[in-house]
Order: structure tokens, then C-alpha cells, then sequence
């Protein structure tokens, strides 16, 4: 038997070429590589994609939009949740409105967002970071409610005030468990920036997506797909990992 | 004696607590004199850790509760913060002024803990945990201890060891102590008065002079009676 990373990456390698296997598998059934294009188109897309410049000035526009969708929603779905968790009579006015919006699917409200504030980039901000703190604040009020329960007692006993609290008890404990909603929301923002380019853009990931649609093109089709999907796991591994190094303290 | 001494760091009288229609504590009064250590024994589910948090507060109740000391907890799950060192979870309440740090230092030493100040919660034992809740209780100058069940959950040696620390920074330093324990051993061993509660009421008082083997015997025996006469019902 192997062990430890050989075997590991020995099994990933097996599952990659089983995927890529049933893809050209997949591929020549369908005998149609205009729609149903083999691997090798694929990467080929990618390729002319990548030295015509696009590629770049596509990524360029995408994931820092996205990035920075998730850089404004964590600090004010954070914010929003130790509120929620902290403040009964902010929990008793919020908590409903918060669960319709968040019922709502993001990508219904685009529309709206476009007819208020037009195609441009702020938009497309705006509409991302609105979606995106729901699950944030959510998960980060979860967090919080535990903290109280396991730690308002202490914090009455020993008479620490309620900044004092905040500063060593609550934001500690409570901002590794935003995680969860940060991931998702992370997930969310980058369907937001691929949808929002939908409706008006001339550059970016889901706007080159969109163009290749209406070539007929689906080999760049799905070399954007995958960059998207790429973009978005990365950035997934980033988070977790950041979380990992800051709050070493989570889960001890 | 200074008038001070003498009066109690805690005075309870015909305290009730309900919860949806169940009397959880019922006409318990419970004075502790400044100095003294008492231990509360009883069942599960007999209201002793309410009994704690109705002397802290955290647990409404009503009839007359009175609380003439500053009081430091040991909780039964320690609560101590994960996120923060040995002396930060010490300092929470008093601040890193130096007076409370030079505090906090001679009794972490006191607990043999003065090499652990800068280490985290999860680094340290189970036994060295409880010496630094113990240690958080009682900075700040806590005149009243209350411990719930500190000594569950740890082996016999480090169990002794706890014991003999709490009795002599108790007693060194006249602070009252009252402790939950299951172990009538624990009870024996620190108690000068142990208390016995069953279904929400204190049934049983037991003086426990320990210069006195035979008496230490008799109270013992009582005590085990008044618990058998429980699990016959």
C-alpha cells in the first residue's frame, strides 16, 4: 500500500484522467466538436486566448471585481451579524427582512441594480456586495450566539465592560465561524461578476463567455468556464487558508 | 475581630427559583461566613450549580440574596478563552496594569504555574487548566470563591495536588470558598461545613471538624445515608 502524498497524488492523478477520459469519450460519441468540442480544442482556445492579450485584460476585469466584492461584504456582513447576535431588539427589526432578502436570488436582483445604476463597475459592485453579506453576517450571528452563550456569564463575573467583551471575547470567537458564509460568499461573488457582465460589459470573463455564445464557440466557451472555476477555487484555498494562519485558535 | 471579617460574604434567605412551573431551588437559605469553606453535595439535577448562579446573579431569583464580597468562578467547563495566553485570560478583568500582572505572577506561582504565562489554554493539561481558572478567579483581590465541581475530570495525583493549592491559597489568604463536588472525599478533605441538596432544597448540614478522625467517620456516615435514603425512593 502507498501512503501519505505519493498515493495522494497518485489517486488525484487517476481521477483527473478518469474525468478527462470520459470528456474525449464524451466528445467523439457526440461527434460534433463545434458544440461538443474535444480537450485538445480546448486547450487550444486557451491558448489563442491567451496570446491575443484578452485573456489577461479578461481576468484583469473579472476577479479583481470579484475580490473586491468579497473585501467590502466581509467587513459589513461581519458587522451585521455580531449586531444581529449582540442586540436583541436588532435581531427582533432585522432578522425577517434579512431572511426575505436572503431568499432572494441573486441574480433576480441584477436587473434591478442595473436599472438604478446603470452597466457601470460600481453596479456591478454594489449588486455583488449586496448579495454577498447575507451569508456572512449569517454565519457570522451563529458564531456570535454561541460565544455568548459559552462566554456572558464569565464576561458578567468578572465585570468586563461591553467594549472589553467585544474586543477579547466576542470578535475573537466569533470571526473564525464567518468562514463558512465567507466561502459562500465568495462562491456567490464570483457568479455575480460573471452574470452582471451578462448584462452589459466589454470586458471580463463572463462578458468573453457570453461573446464566445453567440460565435458559436464553445471550445472558448469552456476554457472560460474553467478559468472562472479556477479563479474561484483558488480564491476558496486562499480563504481557508488565511482563516487557518489568523484564527489558529478555531477548533482547539 | 474587625467587623468586616466578621460579617458574611454571602447571605441567602428562602430563596425560590421556578422555571415553566417546576421549582428548581425552594426556600434555600445559605449563609457563609468570611473564611469559611463549604461544600455542596447532592444528586444531579438537585439545583446545586443553580444555587452558584443565583449567588452570581446569572440565574433569577426570588427572596433575599445578599453578596457582601467580590466573588471570582470557577465554572465547571473553565471557560477559559482559547484565543488568549495563560496571563491574558488571567488579566481580562483587571487590565495589564503592573500591579495586576505582579498579582497574577505570584499566584501563578503559587500553583507551580510561573513557567506557563506566555502559553495557550490548549497547551497545558487538565489539571494546569484549572490552576489557571483557579488563578482567574481569584485575581483582583476575590474575597469569595465559588467552584463548581473543580476537581472532576483529573486523575488522583493532580487531584491531591489541586486540593492541598486550593486549601492553602483559601485559607492563606482568608477567602471564602463554596464548592459543588460529587466527591465526598473532595468534601472531607477541604470542607469546614458540608451541605447536602436534594430536589431543590438543602436537607442535610454536616459540621466537619477534621482534627477529629471519628467525627470526620460519623459525618460520613450520615452523609452516605441521607444520599442512600434519596436513591431508595
Amino acid at each position: 500500500m502507498l501512503h501519505g502524498r505519493v498515493a495522494r497524488g497518485l489517486w488525484f492523478g487517476l481521477g483527473l484522467s478518469l474525468l478527462l477520459g470520459l470528456w474525449e469519450v464524451a466528445a467523439r460519441i457526440t461527434a460534433n466538436p463545434g458544440l461538443f468540442p474535444p480537450i485538445g480544442d480546448v486547450i487550444w482556445a486557451f491558448i489563442v486566448w491567451w496570446r491575443s492579450g484578452l485573456l489577461v485584460e479578461d481576468v484583469a476585469e473579472s476577479i479583481p471585481r470579484a475580490l473586491l466584492v468579497l473585501a467590502l461584504a466581509a467587513p459589513i456582513g461581519m458587522t451585521i451579524g455580531l449586531a444581529l447576535a449582540l442586540f436583541r431588539p436588532v435581531r427582533w427589526m432585522f432578522d425577517a427582512p434579512l431572511q426575505l432578502l436572503r431568499s432572494m436570488p441573486p441574480v433576480a436582483l441584477l436587473p434591478l441594480f442595473v436599472l438604478w445604476m446603470g452597466i457601470e463597475w460600481q453596479a456591478k459592485v454594489f449588486a455583488g456586495v449586496f448579495v454577498c453579506v447575507f451569508p456572512i453576517a449569517i454565519t457570522t450571528a451563529q458564531a456570535a450566539r454561541t460565544i455568548e452563550m459559552t462566554y456572558r456569564e464569565l464576561a458578567t463575573d468578572l465585570r468586563l465592560s461591553f467594549a472589553t467583551y467585544l474586543r477579547k471575547i466576542v470578535i475573537p470567537g466569533s470571526l473564525p465561524g464567518a468562514l463558512p458564509g465567507l466561502r459562500l460568499a465568495a462562491g456567490t461573488s464570483f457568479v455575480m461578476v460573471f452574470v452582471s457582465e451578462l448584462a452589459g460589459a466589454d470586458a471580463g470573463l463572463g462578458y468573453r463567455i457570453s461573446l464566445a455564445q453567440l460565435s458559436f464557440q464553445a471550445a472558448l466557451m469552456i476554457a472560460g468556464l474553467l478559468v472562472l472555476g479556477t479563479a474561484g477555487f483558488l480564491t476558496d484555498l486562499a480563504l481557508t487558508r488565511m482563516f487557518r494562519r489568523v484564527f489558529q485558535y478555531a477548533g482547539r | 475581630m474587625p467587623e468586616d471579617e466578621a460579617c458574611d460574604v454571602v447571605d441567602l434567605s428562602d430563596i425560590r427559583v421556578r422555571i415553566a412551573d417546576n421549582d428548581i431551588l425552594r426556600d434555600v437559605s445559605l449563609r457563609v461566613p468570611s473564611g469559611e469553606i463549604v461544600a455542596l453535595m447532592g444528586p444531579s439535577g438537585c439545583g446545586k450549580t443553580t444555587l452558584l448562579r443565583v449567588i452570581t446573579g446569572a440565574t433569577a431569583a426570588t427572596g433575599i440574596r445578599r453578596v457582601n464580597a467580590k466573588y471570582g468562578v470557577v465554572y465547571q467547563d473553565l471557560k477559559l478563552l482559547p484565543w488568549l495566553s495563560v496571563m491574558d485570560n488571567i488579566l481580562l478583568a483587571s487590565g495589564s496594569a503592573d500591579d495586576s500582572i505582579a498579582d497574577a505572577r505570584a499566584l501563578l506561582y503559587s500553583v507551580g504555574l510561573e513557567e506557563k504565562e506566555h502559553v495557550f489554554p490548549y497547551e497545558l493539561s487538565g489539571g494546569e487548566r484549572q490552576r489557571v481558572a483557579l488563578v482567574r478567579a481569584l485575581a483582583g483581590g476575590t474575597k469569595f470563591l465559588l467552584m463548581d465541581e473543580p476537581f472532576s475530570a483529573l486523575d488522583f495525583v493532580v487531584r491531591h495536588r489541586l486540593v492541598e493549592q486550593v486549601e492553602r491559597l483559601v485559607r492563606g489568604k482568608g477567602i471564602s470558598l463554596l464548592f459543588v463536588t460529587h466527591t465526598l472525599e473532595d468534601a472531607l478533605a477541604l470542607a469546614d461545613r458540608i451541605l447536602v441538596m436534594k430536589q431543590g432544597q438543602i436537607v442535610g448540614e454536616f459540621a466537619n471538624d477534621r482534627r477529629y478522625p471519628d467525627a470526620a467517620e460519623l459525618t460520613r456516615d450520615s452523609i452516605v445515608r441521607l444520599f442512600e435514603e434519596g436513591s431508595a425512593q
